[in-house]
């Protein structure tokens, strides 16, 4: 599986069919962000933040209400931070972040988001799922860990992943056309995740919960 | 700064119970500290009442950083803030606390400083929360501002006719058997045109900041507003003000009607987003509902001067123009900017990519709170049916979720085409 080339992405970031174009925006400094002879975009750190309020619950259990759905929102407190202001993130707490670019993959594009190895080295995990779909559109959510000794003090604007994107093809071997227009984070610009399981599975295991 | 004015009133009371506490000083002297103590925390909990309406909860934070650059554009230096209540109308208020600040004895420093801190008087623009569903509905927070700076904007009406008026409203009061007292009924005529013009100035500056924005904002807000014709001493009437808009909109060649058509296969008109609106009645039927509810000579006066006020509307909204663009030429939203606003963001709009920014010959730019706005409405009105349907929402729920996502892309679009700004603004 073949990663575009700085050139590539750029090819595809001027792209005029917007079927084929991909949306990083906005690129702060696209000279730096999409450098020459790196395979990737950085990407920042955005405004809002999602702290994770200690559970009134002994467990996250998706089925503990009953036929009530977990709402998952009601378990972590959102905050703005504007440009010049930060927010610590101390050693072993956990936070949502989104990245500051707005992000449109074309249906023949997958990425992977993966932290700057400086911030690793700090301490700081930036993402666990990492992969991102092709037709994903959204602002993407980080789940920052500080998996180090010291608080780390984050500011918006910071470049704090990168962005690898791949090809994806068909059975054929032509860039596929398939994409993922009706997933469940679509056009999301909210960090908070919405559901665990998809209706079906969730569906069926409430089933089997119940019997 | 708000908050800092209310923190030196609390000060400045804590300051007055420090001195009732002293031992040495007569009961009188110590009771009335405490009472005026009292007032003073009485001033403070009103500021802060003031404030209602001002959180995030009730007014998207994203948008405040656009409205100021509005209002620095339109060189208003006034400090000013923005909320969202429950109210009917949309609000421009002035607060003067410094006589209040003055007349204080024993202010605290903090009270003191806080009071320097602000250009007086104090703007506050209120923003009905029931218009708030919908981010595109901001565009009408131009007329507000406009009403800040209508001072600024001087129309010399010598040239048009007002023998007219005169012999309409003698007619009119004859009918009722009054006569025309030329002093009186002149004032009364004066202070109704002042603020009709008033009204015109700012619908003009909206028009001239968010153009087809504005027109759909204000016709929605009509129609929010109840049934009636809009019309009375204080304002022109509705339908009058949307056709002006309409027809300012359609000056120059090729106009923003044009465009609008030419972009979104669909006609640009006076009623495209307040179909409902009531249309006006004969100025005849139009009097007699007006009599009932300002009286005779009010009514005479108001029905007299429509035709007057189309007259001075090209004036008017020529001088707000020259106004603003003495002040800033780049808020000035033409055709030109339209065509380019929806030509960049319309099509990716609809494949849920919001309008944050636009990229010409290799450079990218920002798009402006106004284009954000205009490429909003023009979803909104003419491709909602093709924005697609957030996973898991029922067919009875389509129209409002589809909406809903709109609102949100475009408040992205305002928080991340700010942040271009601001970042292209540090050297």
């Amino acid at each position: 599986m073949s990663a575009l080339s700085s050139e590539a992405i750029r090819q595809r970031l001027n792209a005029e069919d917007l079927s084929k174009r991909l949306i990083v925006s906005p690129l702060l400094d696209e000279a730096s962000q999409a450098k020459p002879g790196q395979a990737a975009i950085d990407v920042r750190l955005g405004f809002d933040f999602g702290l994770v309020s200690p559970s009134r619950h002994g467990s996250i259990d998706e089925f503990g209400s009953g036929d009530t759905p977990l709402s998952l929102s009601t378990l972590y407190r959102k905050e703005f931070v504007p440009f010049g202001k930060n927010i610590v993130i101390h050693p072993h707490q956990f936070l949502l972040a989104q990245t500051l670019e707005y992000l449109r993959l074309p249906s023949d594009l997958m990425a992977y988001v993966v932290g700057r190895s400086t911030w690793g080295r700090l301490g700081l995990i930036v993402a666990t799922a990492v992969g991102i779909h092709p037709g994903f559109a959204g602002s993407l959510t980080l789940e920052l860990r500080n998996l180090g000794e010291t608080p780390l003090t984050l500011y918006p604007g910071q470049t704090v992943a990168q962005l690898f994107f791949h090809r994806v093809e068909n059975s054929k071997g032509e860039p596929s056309s398939e994409a993922a227009e009706h997933a469940q984070y679509t056009g999301t610009v909210d960090m908070v995740p919405r559901r665990l399981s998809d209706p079906l599975t969730a569906t069926k295991l409430r089933k089997l919960i119940s019997d | 700064m708000w908050l800092d004015l209310v923190s030196g009133l609390i000060d400045t009371g804590k300051g007055y119970l420090s001195k009732a506490a002293d031992t040495t000083l007569p009961d009188a002297d110590a009771s009335l500290l405490i009472t005026d103590s009292e007032m003073i925390a009485n001033h403070a909990y009103s500021f802060l009442q003031r404030l209602h309406g001002t959180d995030a909860g009730q007014i998207p934070h994203q948008i405040v950083g656009p409205f100021q650059r509005w209002v620095d554009g339109l060189g208003i230096t006034n400090t000013i803030f923005f909320r969202a209540d429950h109210v009917a109308n949309y609000e421009l208020a002035r607060f003067d606390l410094r006589p209040l600040v003055n007349n204080i004895n024993d202010a605290s420093q903090t009270l003191i400083d806080a009071a320097d801190a602000v250009t007086w008087p104090f703007l506050r623009v209120t923003v009905p929360s029931q218009a708030m569903g919908m981010l595109p509905h901001f565009a009408i927070v131009g007329h507000e501002l406009g009403h800040a700076i209508q001072n600024d904007i001087k129309v010399d009406l010598s040239s048009i006719d007002t023998a007219t008026v005169i012999n309409n409203l003698a007619a009119r009061l004859a009918s009722e058997g009054i006569t025309l007292s030329t002093s009186a009924h002149l004032m009364m005529t004066q202070k109704v045109l002042a603020s009709w013009v008033n009204e015109m100035k700012s619908d003009a500056i909206g028009c001239i900041l968010a153009g087809p924005a504005f027109l759909f904002a204000l016709g929605a807000f009509f129609e929010l507003s109840g049934g009636g014709y809009g019309i009375g001493p204080s304002h022109p009437p509705s339908e009058m003000r949307r056709r002006l808009v309409l027809d300012r909109l359609a000056q120059s060649s090729p106009s923003q009607v044009e465009v609008f058509k030419e972009m979104t296969g669909t006609e640009l008109t006076a009623d495209l987003n307040s179909p409902h609106l009531r249309p006006l009645p004969s100025p005849d039927d139009l009097y007699l509902e007006l009599k009932q509810k300002h009286g005779a000579e009010t009514a005479a006066i108001c029905v007299a001067l429509m035709p007057f006020a189309e007259a001075v509307a090209p004036l008017v909204f020529d001088e707000a123009e020259r106004v603003v663009r003495a002040a800033k030429p780049g808020m000035v939203y033409d055709a030109a900017r339209l065509r380019e606003d929806l030509a960049e963001h319309l099509e990716p709009l609809r494949h849920l990519v919001p309008p944050i920014e636009i990229r010409k010959g290799g450079a990218v730019h920002a798009t402006s709170l106004a284009g954000i706005l205009n490429v909003g409405w023009a979803g909104l009105l003419t491709q909602l049916d093709r924005i697609p349907t957030p996973s898991g929402v029922s067919t009875d729920n389509e129209l409002p979720a589809k909406m809903e996502k709109l609102h949100e892309l475009l408040l992205k679009a305002v928080e991340l085409s700010e942040a271009r700004m601001i970042w292209e603004e540090q050297v």
